[in-house]
C-alpha cells in the first residue's frame, strides 16, 4: 500500500505533517510531501489514514 | 467511568463532519457495538468548507464533498437515520426522539448538531441565500443560472463566508458587491490592526467592498431585489446572499436538563453527563490552552475532527489527549489564504514579525499578558506550520521573537 498527495489539491494546511510527521514533510512553500516512496506498513497505515481524514482538501489518497 | 462494550449502542445526533468523524474514530478505536447516526439533512455526511470555495466557484462537483461514501458507510457498520431531525433527548434513558415520532434508545449519545446560518429579518428573507448546506448551494446555483454575465449579486456580510462567496462569484463572471456593517470586515475577529492589513484584498481581486453599510430592508422585485440603506441609498442586485454568522442547533435540547448556554456545555472530556457528550460547532467545552483554561465554542473544521477523535478515544480507553488542543482555521478569499493557529481575541496585542501589506504576505503574532495566544498568516503556510510550537507550551512573546520559529 502507498500513500500519495495530490499536489494540485494540496493547499498547505500542514495537517498531514502534524498528524504523521514520519510519513509526511513539507516543501519550501509549506505544501505537503510524502517522505520516501510512501509505502505503508500496518503501523504507518493507521497514521496515514489519520492524516487523510485531517486533510481539508481531500488531497491524500491511499492506494491499496 | 464506563468504557464502551459490544453490548452498548452509541447514538450520534448530527451527520456533519463531527458526527461522521466520530463514527469513523469509534470504529478505528475498535468499538464493535451498535452505532446509529441521525441527521436532519437527506444527504449522507459531506464536507462543508468546499461549498463556499471550490463548489461555488465551479471547480468541484457537489458529489466531491461526500465524506461517507457507500464503501466507507458499509465499513463503518452504522445505521443511518437521515432526513429525520432529533426533537428531544431523554438524558436519563439516553433516548433520542425524532421528528417522525420514532424513538431511538441507546446507552450513549453524542450531540453533534452543529450550527445553522443566521438569517436576517428582511421582508425578502425567504429569497435571500445562505451558503451552509448542499441544498443551499443547489438553490443558489439555480438562481445564478438564469443571470447574465456581470449581473450584480449583493453579499451581505464581509466576514469569512462573505469573502469566499464573493471571490467564487467573481471568478464566475458576476459582479459581487460586499456590504459590510462594520468599519471593515473581520475587525471583531482579528482586531483593528490585522483587519486593516486585509482592507485592500477585495480590490486586488476586482471585488467591490462597501464598509459601514446599515441595511434597513431587502425587498423582492420583478427581476431581483432592492436593498435599502439607512443613509437613503439603494442597491438593485439580481441575487442576495447573506453571510452573517451561525446559530447553534441546540433548541431541541431545551427541556433535556442539559446546560445550554451558547451551545451544549461540556467538560474537558467533552462530556455533559457520563453517557452524553457534545462535539464540534455545538459544543461549548473546557479548553486548556497556553493562557489557562476557558469555556469556548469554536466553529472550526479541525476542532470538529479533533473532538471526534478525542471523545471516541476517551470512551474506549478512559484517556483524553495530553497535548494541548491547538485550534486551526483557514479561509480562501480574494485569491489569498488566511491561516490561524490558536484562538486569539480581537483585543490581544499584535506584533507583525514578517512581511507587509504591499506584498500581501505576512506573519502576525497575537499575545495577551506577554504570552503568545495565536499566529495569523497571509499567504505563508510554511511559516504558520513552523509556529505551532508557540502554542503547544506557554511561550513568552520575547522568547518567540528571539527564536523566530516561523523563519527556520
Amino acid at each position: 500500500m502507498k500513500v500519495v498527495i495530490d499536489a494540485e489539491r494540496c493547499q498547505g494546511h500542514g495537517r498531514c505533517f502534524l498528524a504523521a510527521p514520519g510519513i509526511f514533510g513539507f516543501d519550501d512553500l509549506g505544501n505537503g510531501v510524502v517522505l520516501g516512496d510512501g509505502t505503508l506498513n500496518d503501523e504507518t497505515l493507521e497514521l496515514a489514514r489519520l492524516a487523510q481524514s485531517n486533510c481539508p482538501e481531500h488531497a491524500i489518497s491511499i492506494e491499496e | 467511568m464506563s468504557r464502551l462494550h459490544a453490548s452498548d449502542h452509541v447514538i450520534v445526533v448530527g451527520a456533519g463532519l463531527a458526527g461522521w468523524r466520530f463514527v469513523e474514530a469509534l470504529r478505528r478505536e475498535g468499538y464493535d457495538g451498535a452505532l446509529t447516526l441521525i441527521g436532519d439533512e437527506a444527504h449522507a455526511p459531506y464536507d462543508r468548507p468546499p461549498l463556499s470555495k471550490q463548489v461555488l466557484a465551479g471547480k468541484w462537483s457537489v458529489d466531491q464533498t461526500t465524506l461517507a461514501t457507500d464503501e466507507r458507510l458499509a465499513k463503518a457498520q452504522v445505521t443511518l437515520r437521515l432526513g429525520t431531525p432529533a426533537i428531544n433527548l431523554d438524558v436519563a434513558t439516553t433516548t433520542v426522539h425524532l421528528a417522525d415520532g420514532t424513538l431511538v434508545a441507546g446507552t450513549h449519545v453524542v450531540i453533534a448538531t452543529g450550527t445553522r446560518a443566521r438569517r436576517l429579518p428582511f421582508r425578502a428573507s425567504d429569497r435571500i441565500h445562505t451558503v451552509r448546506s448542499r441544498d443551499d448551494v443547489a438553490f443558489l446555483n439555480h438562481d445564478l443560472a438564469v443571470l447574465e454575465p456581470k449581473s450584480v449579486v449583493a453579499v451581505i456580510g464581509g466576514g469569512f463566508i462573505g469573502a469566499e462567496v464573493a471571490t467564487a462569484l467573481r471568478t464566475r463572471g458576476f459582479t459581487p458587491i460586499v456590504l459590510e456593517a462594520a468599519e471593515r470586515p473581520l475587525v471583531n475577529v482579528l482586531g483593528p490592526e490585522v483587519s486593516s492589513w486585509l482592507a485592500n484584498l477585495p480590490a486586488t481581486a476586482d471585488v467591490e467592498l462597501r464598509n459601514g453599510q446599515r441595511i434597513l430592508d431587502v425587498v423582492e422585485t420583478d427581476d431581483g431585489f432592492i436593498v435599502s440603506f439607512a443613509d437613503g441609498g439603494e442597491l438593485a442586485p439580481r441575487v442576495v446572499i447573506v453571510g452573517a454568522g451561525a446559530l447553534t442547533n441546540d433548541e431541541w435540547l431545551a427541556t433535556s436538563g442539559l446546560t445550554i448556554d451558547n451551545g451544549v456545555v461540556v467538560n474537558e472530556h467533552l462530556l455533559a453527563t457520563e453517557n452524553v457528550g457534545a462535539i464540534g460547532d455545538v459544543a461549548r467545552f473546557e479548553w486548556a490552552n497556553v493562557a489557562g483554561t476557558e469555556l469556548v465554542r469554536i466553529e472550526h473544521w479541525q476542532i470538529a475532527n479533533d473532538h471526534a477523535g478525542s471523545l471516541a478515544h476517551y470512551w474506549m480507553t478512559g484517556q483524553s489527549p495530553t497535548a494541548l488542543l491547538v485550534p486551526y482555521f483557514w479561509s480562501d478569499q480574494y485569491g489569498k489564504k488566511i491561516q490561524m493557529l490558536g484562538h486569539p481575541r480581537a483585543t490581544d496585542d499584535v506584533t507583525r514579525v514578517s512581511g507587509g501589506d504591499e506584498e500581501a504576505k505576512w506573519v502576525a503574532l497575537y499575545s495577551r499578558d506577554g504570552i503568545v495566544t495565536g499566529v495569523v498568516t497571509l499567504g505563508q503556510p510554511r511559516a504558520l506550520m513552523l509556529s505551532k510550537v508557540l502554542l503547544e507550551t506557554p511561550t513568552s512573546l520575547d522568547r518567540a521573537l528571539a527564536n523566530a520559529p516561523w523563519s527556520s
